[in-house]
């Protein structure tokens, strides 16, 4: 079936070297639980979850082991049958450290019990919030947010359309593409739900054009799932935003400070949606989740099924390694917005979508030269900033002028910086002024 | 790895650096660079490399960069720069403009990102200003002759097609069109040059151009402003980077381009014009701040914001604009600017003459009248053909050139030929009755040709009409008579104009005399002549002041002291004029064109004074072979009534209409008028009257046949 229409967010934006050949063919390979997961209390926005063990339980897979606090939180499970160790302080990526709770693999390879019931009509709407914040679904693409109280949207908001976001704009990561190519059933189940949820009528799954065979594919098997449509994107980063999703799709632009709400719309990850199939119809906890594991610098790049908690360490060992003689980089997450780490330990939690190898000679480093004015930060910016200025403000101290010119605007996807010919770090400039301003304004 | 602010993204960064940036735009003027070597040769090469190598040897103290040839910033301000130098300046030049770029343009203003002004505009300027002999001086591609500009030579002395291929005068890379499309083409497909500064910079241009009523196509093809469109106005630094700043700045700069093409003296707009849109382009940016994603509100402010600039700015235009038009002090489309080109070494053009459209200049340097400017407008099929002669001060046609034309294209407008131009050079003020017969026409443009003769012949007439009444410097006494005794003044003659008067002598009742005086002085020097009103209370000082006057004046006169030939026809001619009492009749001997003999046939003068007056007239008559005498004191009646006989005879036309007109030039007056002109003007009528009377103002004697002939044929 050929493509029809593709469509793009009208201003801004780049073309990357995608890398995505690396993994894209890969079948997604489960990896076998590792000797110890280290699970953090809070993995999503909003309240740390509460430890319901004590050292010395003998814990299921699948069973909770920390439960929400407060209305924006989210429940967490054990991704492996063992032991409780106790409570452990891991890095995380970037700033600070995550509370973990150590559990020790027993061999016993317990599970929680699964519902066996065969999939049939939606069930009630309260009864798929419930699920879904029983199972501890949050935002998989790496925001997230709890996602029953985005099934619940605030009285008085229509919602009428719900968009999977398939963009995938980010270099090297191919894990919605094969959860599209794989597990496309879970994905139209899950939407069908959050439509259900949320009141919409319409369910769009947006998908880049660089994954064609993802949107044949489903293209073909949406026929039989009258309500959702397939939608193709031009290739273009970053698509997978969720406002410039939303006016790529929609055209609808989410004002300034607002919420896709706002243009009555959610939109929700390819993954997410698949946990939330599999948390209402079997009452599946998010043990596990899909992630790349790539870059030039990997002997096996891979997609891997790998349990919550495990450590980037172990899960790099599992995809055989860095190359020999290779100088590297690990970023959790894609190479645009990911972070650097330097501390194999810590674990992989619901948001990690990749893991990616950089070499020495790909990675960013170049001296940071004077701005020549030439307007790229401004061409590529989704958000139609000048970050040239904002930054200019930024260094110089005048957080005002900065905000009036866009700071808070910025989300951060680094377009302006990759293109920079200056090499000039405007988006962690910006990020810091964000802090400081923050900071400022207490 | 606890410092977000190096763990943060993006992880991976574009291939692009400052190096390919710059390095595309050198890459892009190559074929400009080739076109201006190919017409005007290797040293051309030599101008352009001195001019980017030495910007690049220069920027070596301030820069770390260690590569040879630097972050190329440096090499393309001064690719720039040299691409923008005519071709004819000398060794030096270049390397002092590399130095200017970098070093003033650039790192006085803090290095590269942080200069305000375009650095090879900024060199260009202070080498303009510096040295705007040499900046502006001119070669024919190929063939290296000294010539002008398109824009000085006006709009149809080329072709489009020679505009956009390049084989114009001008500077080194402005010229070919074509070679600058092409580059701009290979920066687009790159993807390193944004259209909307180009675009609208040239649409402003042509914007402009329709308002002042200028040939669009030619303003964009000519004056370096595709250079400018492409490579000047977008130099990332100092252009502004909000997308609708850049599309103002853009039309800005092609509009005041061509604002500063048509009201200064410089024709090539574009240096200033960029050098002030770079100074608004920070504003620029503040101003039209894109809207962010998702700001409503923000897009109705900045709307608000954008027309109340637009409109402030376009009433300030408007407003500007019309004070300029009321002072627009020249016809048709003569500018300031093509006299400048004209005479690059003049710093002063002061109109002489001016009658109706026709207009004549002295190109004063330093006070000092270095050429005459002549512009006539005749009219054409469609449109006036517009004229400026260049004139030696001896009267030598210099060049000539066609300011404007709308014939048509492919007749007509070979008046632009230089091969056809090229005939009225070397014509001088004494060929200006010759010129119709002595020119080739150009076949099947025979009008348009025969128009620009006329016109020609028109402002050789005109600068001889104001060369009989011009003075010459120097001081002047002049004496008459006055109630008490005579009154001795003294005229100071110069540049032309009477410019200071003073009493010597006089004997006149005070308190009367001294305001009639200062009166007078004040109207002399206003009216440059003794033509004057009286002051009421003292006519008769007056009277005696303005003959004075005149008497001065009469001595100032260019042919006064200078022995002249009349160059008459030999013949015998009789002639007659009213003296003191009576008609004086008498015989005119003209031998090998001078007057030999002059017998008088009749008077009745008084005896022992008129009679003298009569007999000396003549003599001094004879001896100056001149009809510019002195009057006899005392008998001046007499006196002019034989010059007038004599001026009578020559001019055998008017013998027959000898009439109550030359009896009435019997005043002062009219002697000293005759005196002026009679030398040259065989019309014995006063000046006033032969303008009437007859189209004769040459002092030849061809004229004086044709004339003849002319009265003949017409009585
Ligand atoms: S891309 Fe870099 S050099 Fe260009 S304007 Fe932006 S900050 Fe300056
Ligand atoms: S990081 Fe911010 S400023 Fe830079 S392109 Fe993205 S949204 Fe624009």
């Amino acid at each position: 079936m050929a493509i029809k229409e593709v469509k793009k967010f009208p201003i801004g934006g780049i073309q990357l070297p995608e890398k995505k050949g690396l993994t894209s063919d890969q079948a997604i390979k489960v990896m076998p639980e590792p000797a110890e997961v280290a699970i953090p209390l809070s993995q999503h926005i909003g309240a740390p979850a509460e430890p319901i063990v004590k050292v010395g339980d003998r814990v299921k897979k699948g069973e909770c082991i920390a439960e929400l606090q407060g209305k924006i939180s989210a429940r967490i499970h054990s991704s492996i049958s063992g032991i409780v160790e106790g409570i452990v302080e891991r890095k995380k990526p970037g700033q600070g450290t995550y509370s973990c709770i150590l559990i020790k693999k027993d061999d016993l390879e317990l599970k929680a019990e699964a519902q066996k019931s065969a999939r049939g009509a939606l069930p009630e709407i309260e009864t798929i919030r419930k699920r879904v914040k029983a199972a501890g679904v949050i935002g998989m693409g790496g925001a997230g947010f709890p996602t029953h109280v985005k099934l619940e949207p605030p009285a008085g908001i229509k919602i009428d359309t719900v968009i999977i976001n398939g963009a995938e704009c980010e270099p090297f990561l191919t894990v919605d593409h094969r959860l599209l190519l794989e597990e496309y059933l879970d994905l139209f189940r899950g939407l069908e739900l959050i439509k259900k949820a949320v009141g919409a009528e319409k369910g769009i799954v947006a998908i880049e054009v660089n994954k064609k065979d993802a949107i044949e594919k489903l293209q073909q098997k949406a026929a039989d799932w009258p309500g959702i449509e397939i939608q193709a994107l031009d290739t273009r980063y970053p698509h997978g935003a969720e406002k410039h999703l939303i006016k790529a799709v929609l055209n609808r632009e989410v004002p300034k400070g607002e919420l896709p709400i706002a243009v009555n719309v959610v939109v929700n990850n390819v993954q997410t949606a698949v946990k939330i199939a599999r948390a209402v119809d079997f009452e599946e906890a998010v043990t596990d989740r899909v992630l790349t594991v790539s870059g030039e610098a990997l002997t096996t790049p891979s997609n891997v099924k790998v349990p919550i908690g495990t450590s980037i360490k172990d899960v790099i060992k599992f995809c055989g390694g860095p190359k020999d003689q290779q100088d590297y980089q690990i970023i959790v997450g894609g190479p645009m917005t990911g972070i650097n780490i330097d501390d194999e330990s810590m674990p992989v939690v619901k948001g990690t979508s990749g893991i990616v190898l950089i070499t020495a000679a790909e990675y960013a480093d170049s001296e940071t030269r004077a701005c020549i004015r030439c307007g790229k930060c401004s061409e590529v910016c989704p958000m139609y900033l000048a970050s040239n200025r904002i930054c200019a403000f930024v260094n110089n101290g005048l957080l005002e002028r900065a905000d009036d010119v866009g700071l808070k605007d910025c989300i951060e996807c680094g377009a302006c910086a990759y293109i920079c010919p200056s090499k000039r770090p405007l988006v962690r400039w910006i990020k810091r002024g964000k802090a400081e301003l923050r900071a400022v304004e207490k | 790895m606890a410092n977000l602010f190096r763990s943060s993204g993006p992880h991976i960064e574009s291939p692009e650096t400052i190096e390919t940036n710059m390095w595309s735009v050198v890459i892009a003027l190559i074929p400009a660079l080739i076109a201006g070597v190919y017409f005007f040769g290797l040293y051309a090469l030599y101008l352009v490399l001195a001019s980017a190598l030495s910007a690049v040897v220069f920027e070596k103290p301030f820069v770390k960069n260690t590569a040879a040839l630097g972050d190329g910033s440096a090499f393309l301000a001064g690719l720039l720069l040299g691409l923008t130098l005519p071709p004819t300046v000398p060794w030096w030049l270049p390397i002092l403009g590399g130095f200017l770029t970098v070093v003033i343009g650039k790192h006085l203003f803090g290095g590269l990102g942080s200069n305000i002004f375009n650095p090879a505009l900024v060199a260009r300027a202070i080498l303009l200003l510096s040295y705007p002999a040499l900046m502006i001086e001119w070669v024919s591609p190929l063939d290296g002759v000294s010539t002008a500009t398109p824009l000085q030579l006006g709009t149809d002395a080329f072709s489009y097609s020679e505009l956009i291929i390049g084989n114009i005068p001008g500077s080194i890379g402005e010229t070919s069109v074509i070679a600058l499309l092409i580059g701009g083409v290979y920066l687009y497909l790159r993807d390193y040059i944004d259209l909307k500064i180009p675009l609208s910079f040239t649409a402003g241009a042509v914007g402009a151009a329709l308002i002042f009523g200028q040939d669009p196509v030619f303003t964009i093809l000519s004056g370096g402003l595709i250079f400018a469109a492409i490579y000047m106005a977008t130099d990332m630094v100092t252009s502004p980077v909000a997308k609708w700043a850049k599309i103002i700045y853009g039309l800005l700069g092609g509009f005041l381009t061509i604002f500063i093409r048509r009201y200064t003296p410089y024709p090539e707009g574009v240096t200033f014009a960029i050098l002030i849109i770079n100074g608004a382009s920070y504003f620029l940016d503040n101003a039209f701040e894109t809207a962010h994603f998702g700001e409503v509100e923000f897009v109705r402010k900045k709307v608000a914001h954008f027309s109340a600039v637009i409109t402030a700015a376009v009433l300030i235009l408007l407003v500007g604009m019309t004070l300029i038009d009321e002072e627009a002090p020249y016809p048709g489309n003569l500018s300031y600017s093509h006299l400048n080109q004209s005479v690059p070494a003049a710093d002063d053009f002061e109109i002489i003459e001016r009658d109706e459209d026709d207009i004549l200049f002295a190109a004063r340097a330093e006070a000092e009248t270095i050429k005459d400017l002549i512009y006539i407008s005749r009219n054409g099929f469609e449109a006036p053909i517009e004229v400026l002669l260049i004139l030696e001060p001896d009267g030598n046609i210099e060049n000539i050139k066609i300011i404007n034309q709308s014939e048509s294209p492919t007749l007509g407008a070979r008046i632009k030929d230089q091969d056809f131009l090229n005939q009225f050079r070397e014509f001088t003020t004494a060929d200006a009755e010759q010129i119709m017969a002595e020119t080739d026409l150009i076949s099947g443009a025979t009008y348009s040709s025969q128009t620009v003769v006329r016109a020609v012949q028109a402002g050789l007439r005109l600068l001889i009409a104001e060369q009989e009444t011009g003075l010459q410097d120097g001081v002047y006494q002049g004496q008459a008579e006055g109630v008490q005794g005579d009154i001795v003044l003294e005229i100071t003659v110069e540049n032309g104009d009477i410019v200071d008067l003073e009493i010597l002598a006089e004997q006149e009742t005070e308190h009367l005399a001294q305001p009639a005086y200062e009166e007078l002085e004040e109207q002399l020097l206003a009216e440059q002549s003794a033509d004057l009103d009286t002051v009421a209370g003292a006519t008769y000082t007056s009277e005696a002041f303005m003959e004075a006057v005149e008497e001065a004046i009469a001595k100032a006169s260019p042919d006064s002291d200078s022995e002249s030939d009349f160059e008459i026809e030999d013949g015998v001619y009789q002639g007659s004029a009213e003296g003191h009492a009576g008609p004086i009749e008498l015989e005119v001997v003209v031998e090998a064109g001078e007057i030999t003999e002059i017998e008088v046939l009749s008077e009745n003068e008084t005896p022992n004074l008129g009679d003298d007056a009569v007999e000396a007239t003549k003599t001094a008559i004879i001896e100056n072979q001149s009809l510019e005498v002195d009057t006899v004191s005392g008998a001046t009646n007499s006196s002019v009534g034989t010059v007038n006989a004599v001026e009578n005879a020559l001019d055998s036309e008017a013998e027959a209409a000898s009439d109550q007109s030359q009896t009435e030039a019997s005043d002062a007056d009219s002697a000293a008028e005759n005196g002026e002109e009679t030398d040259t003007d065989s019309s014995a009528t006063p000046a006033e009257e032969s303008e009437e009377e007859s189209t004769a103002d040459s002092d030849l004697e061809t004229e004086i046949a044709e004339d003849t002939a002319e009265g003949g044929s017409n009585g």
